[in-house]
This record gives structure tokens, sequence and C-alpha cells, in this order.
């Protein structure tokens, strides 16, 4: 990969283009893995021997989890190249980012307390990791609300983009926080150095489930995105051509 | 260079001096909130106990949030912050001492009232001590991030409650490690712990705090 | 088929995860294609007005 095809990344039309191409096919990528996932989570898989079936909520709970960090890295990782080096494209990818991080967020949310009830018996904890997910909620909604407030489109982008770096504080803390402190809350299963602490075929299912959760990411984003940079771009004619000669063809 | 510092510091008291009744504001609202829990509550002295630690640092949160408010807005309208980005001197250390100066007006007041707020929560002996060192170790980092959120959303108009909705999640953390330390000491465990937590924020947010603030200025101001 | 509805008695919150989990994964997936058709026939309506 070399440095002028990250370059080129950074060009408008191509990004859009990008985003045009691949998005159809993230989508159905993704709906097949997630279909393959769901099958083999819920109907494939043998039954825990401590939590029975209830733990098929894992196929759900832990994609989310994953994607609602993985989509708030990006989105601090997007803000500081669009810092750097004032991109639209990085801004866009950014402010995309949020509504989708802050839905798989509150899915993690959703589908955990829906596991804690009949597990813990509460469907709500006060533990570290927990709280911290609510914590990365919040961020996301505060990032979302100060990019709808500040009426000038460059002085909000960089301002949201500050508090996306800020806020990345959080994600070790929600990562490393079942590690760090006793909480109710389990420790991870899946490591990337030791042996996974769970057997194969519980795993696979998983592991296709953060496949497709991760493209369906994708999916949204591009879409998002590519709304996103014909906003900011619809006074160029690359644009324009594109759009009127859909019109024409359509 | 700490010249420039001392004027800096020495003319952000007296503007804030001079609008006195803001400060008395969130002074009074501090007392105020600590005072309606035990008014509302009754006379439960073990319940008391059990609430003092979050009730404070809700408390001094709030205040915080409404005084800060005013840190920069009046000299971002009055152009002084734009002739400060302008010129030489480090943008970063200005606004840490604009924070100080903020700091000292706002949050010292409260650590001294809480030791008397923490009596009428039947508060007893080293506890006390240990309230006012966690107001102490935790307005700091407060200060700052409300300091940052005051920066990001200056360029707005009417920010309404969108600097509450920057600084709670910033500042959970610090809410929940300066509760524990007043529950730790009130129960009579050893609360060096949750201490040296708020510590470590207050060297994190209070090195760190004024660079993305001066950033967040930059931007707002453009 | 009964048993797979039950689930082992935790039917409920499985298939609650299960359906909320689609349920807002289709609606991510409304807002963004409704967010992109809005945005689409708004340049449209920009170029026209620019043409005139």
């Amino acid at each position: 990969m070399n440095l002028k095809s990250i370059y080129k990344l950074g060009s408008p039309p191509l990004f859009y283009k990008l985003c045009i191409v691949l998005e159809p096919w993230f989508l159905i990528s993704s709906i097949l893995l997630i279909a393959v996932g769901m099958y083999g989570g819920l109907f494939v898989a043998p039954p825990d021997y401590q939590m029975g079936d209830a733990f098929r909520i894992i196929y759900f709970h832990v994609p989310s989890a994953y994607v609602s960090m993985m989509a708030y890295v990006f989105m601090a990782v997007s803000a500081i190249i669009g810092l750097t080096w004032r991109s639209n494209v990085a801004f866009s990818l950014a402010k995309s980012c949020a509504p989708i991080g802050a839905s798989f967020t509150f899915l993690a949310l959703i589908t955990g307390m829906l596991w804690g009830k009949p597990m813990w018996g509460t469907a709500w904890v006060w533990d570290a990791r927990l709280t911290s997910e609510l914590i990365l909620l919040f961020l996301y909604l505060a990032y979302i609300m100060l990019h709808l407030s500040i009426p000038d489109r460059s002085k909000a982008d960089r301002a949201t983009a500050l508090l996306a770096i800020v806020g990345v504080v959080n994600i070790p803390i929600i990562h490393y926080s079942v590690v760090w402190w006793n909480t109710l809350h389990q420790a991870s299963t899946i490591s990337k150095f030791a042996k996974p602490s769970i057997a194969t075929e519980m795993l696979w299912p998983l592991v296709i489930m953060i496949l497709g959760y991760t493209l369906l990411f994708a999916a949204f984003l591009s879409k998002r995105t590519a709304a996103e940079l014909a906003v900011r771009e619809k006074r160029t004619r690359w644009l324009q051509t594109l759009i009127v000669g859909d019109k024409n063809n359509a | 260079m700490m010249k420039v510092l001392r004027i800096i510091f020495l003319k952000d008291l007296k503007v804030s001096l001079r609008r006195w009744s803001d400060l008395l504001t969130s002074f009074i609202l501090f007392v105020l909130v600590c005072l309606i829990f035990p008014l509302t509550l009754g006379n439960d002295p073990s319940l008391l106990l059990k609430i003092i630690g979050p009730v404070m640092l809700v408390a001094a949160l709030l205040a915080t949030l409404l005084a800060m408010q005013n840190i920069f807005r009046p000299d971002v309208l009055n152009g002084s912050l734009e002739q400060l980005t302008l010129n030489t001197y480090p943008l970063t250390l200005i606004i840490c001492t604009k924070i100080f100066s903020f700091w000292v007006i706002t949050s010292l007041p409260l650590i001294l009232i809480s030791g008397f707020i923490a009596s009428s929560y039947y508060v007893t002996g080293n506890s006390i001590f240990i309230v006012i060192l966690t107001l102490l170790l935790s307005t700091p980092s407060l200060v700052h991030i409300s300091a940052l959120a005051a920066a990001l959303t200056v360029a707005i108009r009417y920010p309404g409650a969108l600097m509450a909705l920057i600084i709670i999640p910033l500042s959970l953390p610090i809410m929940i490690f300066g509760a524990k330390a007043i529950e730790f000491s009130i129960s009579g465990i050893d609360a060096s712990a949750p201490l040296y937590f708020l510590l470590g924020m207050m060297f994190f947010t209070c090195s760190l705090g004024p660079m993305v603030t001066a950033a967040a200025i930059k931007i707002s101001i453009d | 088929m009964p048993e797979i509805f039950a689930m082992g008695g935790y039917g409920f919150y499985v298939w609650g995860s299960v359906l909320v989990s689609i349920a807002v994964l289709i609606i991510n997936w409304i807002t963004a294609h409704k967010k992109f058709k809005s945005t689409i026939n708004e340049v449209k309506s920009f170029i026209s007005k620019d043409k005139e």
C-alpha cells in the first residue's frame, strides 16, 4: 500500500465513487454473514452448561459492542486526519460514524440488559464496563448535538473533531475495565494471543457475526458518507455531472 | 512571560469579582443543592452519610458548570480573547492561567464551605478532612473539563444544556472515584486508592486540558 | 419447534434481543437510505436552481 494511493483516498470524487460502488457489496455480504451467523448461533451451537440457551444473546451483544467501540475509534482517527489535513472526506466520515455508532452502542446496552436480567437477576448494575459503555453513548450524543449546534460547517467539523479525540480516552477504559476492576461483567473470551476460552462450535458463529456487523457498519457508513460528501461538494462540477448524468440515465 | 501571566491572572480575578453576583449564584447553588437533600430526605443519619459523597460531587459539578459558562464568552464578545490568540505568547499558558483564576474564584469557596456542609450531614472526625481533600482534588479536573466544553461551545449563540452534555460524560470517572473516596472514609476503610486516582486524573486533565482548550478556542474564534 | 421458541425458558430474552437487533439495524439502514435520497434530491434542486 503505497503512500500515493492513501493520498488519493482524500479526493472527494474518488471517495464518493468508492462509497457508491462498495456499498451494495458491503450490504449483501454482511446480510449473508449475519444470516449464517444467526443460524449457527441460534440453532446449531449447543447450549452453554452454565447459562443454558440464554447465552445465545452473545451473538448479538458482543458484535454490537465491538462495532460501537470500533466506530468511535474510527471516528476519532478520521477526526485526527481531518484536523491535520483539513480534509472534507475525513470530516464527512467522522460525522457519518456518529449516528451509526450511537445506534450500535444503544443496541449493545439493550441486548446486555436483556442478557443480564435472566443471568444476574438485574437488568443494570453500575459497574465499570456498563457505566463506561453508557458514557460512550453520551459521548456520541454530545458529538451529534455539538455538530448540529454550530452553524458554520468547518468550525463544527473541527470542534467536534476535538471532542471525538478527547473522548477516545473512554475506549481503553471500556476495554480494560474487566481487567482492571472486579466487575460483574465477565472477562473477554476472545484474545489476540491466547487460545479462546470458548468452544469452537460456539466460537465460529460469533466470529462470523462480528465480521457481518463490521461489514454492515461499513455499508451504513459508506451510504451516509456519500450523502454527506454530496452535500459538501454540491457546487463542484464532478458532482453535478455525476448527479445530472444519473438523472439523464434514470 | 510570568509577568504576562500574572497580569492576566489578576485581571481575570478583578473582572470576575466585579461580576460577584454570578459567582455568588454558583456558590449558593452548591450550598442549596447540598442542603436540599437533608431537608427533603428527613433526619436519617445513616442515609445522609451514604449520600453525602455523590451529593457533594454532583453539586460541585453543577456549580462549576454554571460558573464556567462565563469563562470565555465575555472575552470573545469584547474581542480580547481574539487578541490573545493572535499575539506571540503561547495560548496554552494563557488559558491555563485563566482557568486557574476561575478555579480560585469559583471552587475555593466551595472547598471551604464543604467542611461545614459535611458536618451538617453528620460526618465526623477524619472524614471531614477527606471530604475537603476530595473536593480539592476533583474540582481542578472538573474546572478544566468545563473549560474545554466552554471553549467548544463559545461559538454557539444559545448553547443551552450543550455544555452539560459534553461535561457530564467526560467527568463521570471523577464523580465515581470522588464518591467512592468519601464513602470509603465514612465507612472507615482507607480512602487512599480513589484519592490517588483523583490525583492522577487531576494531573492528566491539568496538563493536557489547557492545550486542548487552546486548540478549541482557536477553532471557535477562527 | 416449540423448544426452539422457548429457548430453554429464556425465550423472551433471546428472541427479544434478536428482534431488537434486527429492528435497530433495519432502522439504521432506512435512515441512511432516506438521508442519501434526500441529499441527492437537495443537490438536484440546487443544480436546477443554479442553472436558472
